[in-house]
This record gives C-alpha cells, structure tokens and sequence, in this order.
C-alpha cells in the first residue's frame, strides 16, 4: 500500500513538474498535454522497474526507450518535431539527486563514496543517452528505407 | 527568386531553428531541402550550433556563400514546430520571396507564454520536486520559493547579457544559500530536497536531447558541441551550490 501511494505520488508530481517545463519551453497548449503524459510514462516504467528490482541503470534505459517510442510516434501522429515531446518526457530520470550527493560527499570529503556515485551517475545519464539512440535510430532507419522505397516507384 | 533571397531565407530559417533549440540534423535538412526546391540541388550546408555556413551553386555562375552566427539560444519548441511547418510548405508550393517573408513574421509574431506564467510554472517546478524527492510540504513550499529566486535572477542576468556559466553559478549559489538560512532559522530539517529541486529547474534538457539525437545522425561536431553544454551546465550547478554548502558546513 505505501510502495503504490510513493509511486502514485512520484508520477504525478513528476507529470506536474513536465507540465511546467513545458510552459518554460513554449510549448503551446495542444501539446502540452501529450508532452506531459510522455513525463508520466517514463516515471511509471521507471518507479515499477526500480520496484521489481531490475537496478536503476535497467531501468532508466527502459524508460528512456519507452519516452523516446511515445515522442516518436506521436510526433508522426501530430505533426511535430520529435524533440518537442521528448526534451519533456526524460526530465523526470535526469539524475539530478544522484548528482547533488555526488558533490556532497565530495565537499564531505568522502572521496569514495562521491567516485562510487559520480559513476553511477554517469552510468544513469548513459542510459537515457542509450534508450534514446536505440529507438531514435530504429524510426531513422524506418524513414530511410521508406524514403527509398519510394523514390525506386517513381 | 535569385540566389541572395534565397541565401537570406534560408540562412534567416536556419538560424530560428537553431536558435530555438532544433537539431542540427533538422537545420542542414531544412536548408538543403529548401535550396533543392529552388533548384540548387548541390548546395553546401554545414551547421553547428553557434554557426551556419551555406553555398549554393548554379552552371556557369560563381558559387555563392553565406554564413550565421548565432549568439543567444532560447528554447521555444513551439517555433521549431512551425518553422519546420513552413520549410515543408515551401518544398512543396515554392513560394516567393515575399510570401515567405510575410509566414516568417508570422511565426515570430505567434504568441509566447507571459513572464507571469514562465514565473508561475518555476514555481510549479520547484514545488512537485520536492514531493517527487519525497520531502514535505513545508519543504515544498520553500523549494517553490527557491524556485522562484532563481527565476527572477536568470530574468535579470539573461537581459545584462551575461553568459550561461555565470547564470547558472550565481542561481544555484543563490538557491543554496536560502536552503541553508532557512534550515539555520530551524524551518526545514534538512536542506537537500530544496536544493535539489530548486536546481532541477536547470537542469539542460534540451541539451542531453538535442545532443544524443546529433550523435545519432552522425554530426559529431554538433554532439560533442552540445553534450558540452550540458555537461558544463552541471558543472556549474555544482560548484555554485558546493561552494555554499562547503562554506557553511
């Protein structure tokens, strides 16, 4: 019961939080929406990944994907630049903790623990970068080969 | 339409596209795919985000050559959406000179979200990211509040014209040292959820983005430009608030 409530809190918050990146990057109202519930998405799959147990680095990729396959398909589906919906949807799994307490241990001077996160850290920004590239680079191809396709009808 | 209109439309186009925080594979497209539409189809764009550089070449005539710099970067994906719009339209109806002139004026002219609303929705930022951190509402309160100290400081440094270092040195400095006054006047137990969440408000999310998507379609140049932002956005987010941290440890 309290794992469901933290995870029901930490994806709304995070959907709020998306929301209103969303005003800070002009994103006009028809969008907006859609470009927040791409936010709700990766946090889902990230909280119930992190719940079963799969490791962070598992699972922020896993999210990543997951926000990089919704931007993309709604992107064809309305029309717009992929990047709009996607610069939105991974700000929830920016580590942006695991790095304040990387500086922390740092000016704590607990060197080893502060290396031991700076790597995971790195390890977590990583994954975001691997989710996006594998699903970017599959609708890229996708494109390609349609686009081929088409020239050889003509 | 003769080769200079052309030149100052697509160079115009390419630096809003940049300037508003589109890819650079979509600006070298844009561009090579407007000159195609013009008929130059062996025109020469190259982009990274500070620069654009274009030639365009036609039988029996000197090629021609023009060059963007682009100083200023303000994120407004609205506008990346309709100037992609528009590029489309043009490959498509080949407009003239004009009628281009006069869509581009309109794009600038679409509506953009007051200050008001910019402040509103730091505010918002910093609030659901201390809950997200799990911190309590009193927390979130001042974690709003944090929010909105560095708000009204990007707001002041960005018109001075200063540069992204030093904003974001000065912001999470700023966050740190209110964090940190108000648990020293006992109103909060800790003081890291605040610092976190006002600092995600930030965080460079265009950048992770935009970077790994040109690494993706091979412009090295431009990733590697990119990725360095965001790495030295984090950077110094990290040495403003330390510094504060360490000197009131």
């Amino acid at each position: 019961m309290e794992i469901q409530e933290a995870l029901l809190r930490s994806c709304l918050f995070s959907t709020a939080a998306c929301a209103a990146f969303a005003v800070q990057f002009n994103i006009r109202p028809k969008h907006l929406l859609p470009a927040s519930v791409g936010g709700f998405i990766s946090q889902i799959i990230f909280s119930f990944m992190e719940y079963m147990n799969f490791g962070e680095m598992t699972a922020t990729f896993a999210a990543a994907a997951a926000a990089a396959l919704f931007s993309e398909i709604l992107a064809r589906g309305l029309h717009a630049p992929a990047n709009m919906y996607l610069i939105v949807s991974i700000i929830p799994l920016v580590p942006g903790g695991m790095l304040y307490s990387t500086m922390y241990a740092f000016i704590m001077h607990n060197s080893k623990t502060g290396a031991d996160l700076a790597l995971r850290t790195i390890g977590v920004a990583g994954a975001i970068a691997m989710g996006i590239f594998v699903v970017s680079s599959f609708f890229r191809i996708v494109g390609i080969v349609r686009k081929s396709r088409k020239k050889k009808r003509c | 339409m003769n080769e200079t209109e052309l030149l100052e439309i697509v160079c115009y186009i390419g630096k809003k596209l940049t300037r508003y925080g589109a890819e650079v594979y979509r600006v070298e497209e844009s561009v090579s795919r407007i000159c195609a539409a013009y008929g130059y189809t062996s025109a020469e764009v190259y982009a990274i985000p500070s620069n654009i550089v274009v030639t365009v070449y036609k039988k029996d005539r000197s090629p021609l050559t023009q060059s963007v710099r682009i100083n200023t970067r303000l994120t407004n994906l609205d506008r990346v959406g309709e100037y992609n719009r528009l590029c489309r339209r043009i490959c498509r109806e080949k407009p003239d000179f004009a009628k281009i002139k006069k869509e581009i004026s309109k794009i600038e002219n679409r509506p953009v979200y007051g200050t008001g609303m910019q402040f509103a929705s730091f505010l918002l930022v910093g609030f659901s990211f201390v809950f997200f951190f799990g911190g309590d509402l009193k927390s979130a309160l001042l974690g709003a509040a944090a929010a909105g100290i560095i708000f009204f400081l990007t707001y002041i440094m960005t018109k001075a014209d200063l540069s992204a270092f030093l904003i974001n040195v000065t912001c999470s400095a700023a966050a740190a040292l209110f964090a940190i006054g108000m648990y020293k006047l006992k109103l909060i137990d800790s003081y890291d959820t605040v610092v976190i969440s006002a600092l995600m408000t930030m965080v460079p999310g265009v950048s992770i983005t935009n970077g790994m998507r040109d690494f993706i379609s091979g412009d090295l140049m431009a990733g590697i430009y990119t990725i360095a932002e965001a790495f030295t956005a984090a950077v110094a987010m990290a040495v403003g608030a330390g510094s504060v941290i360490a000197l009131f440890r």
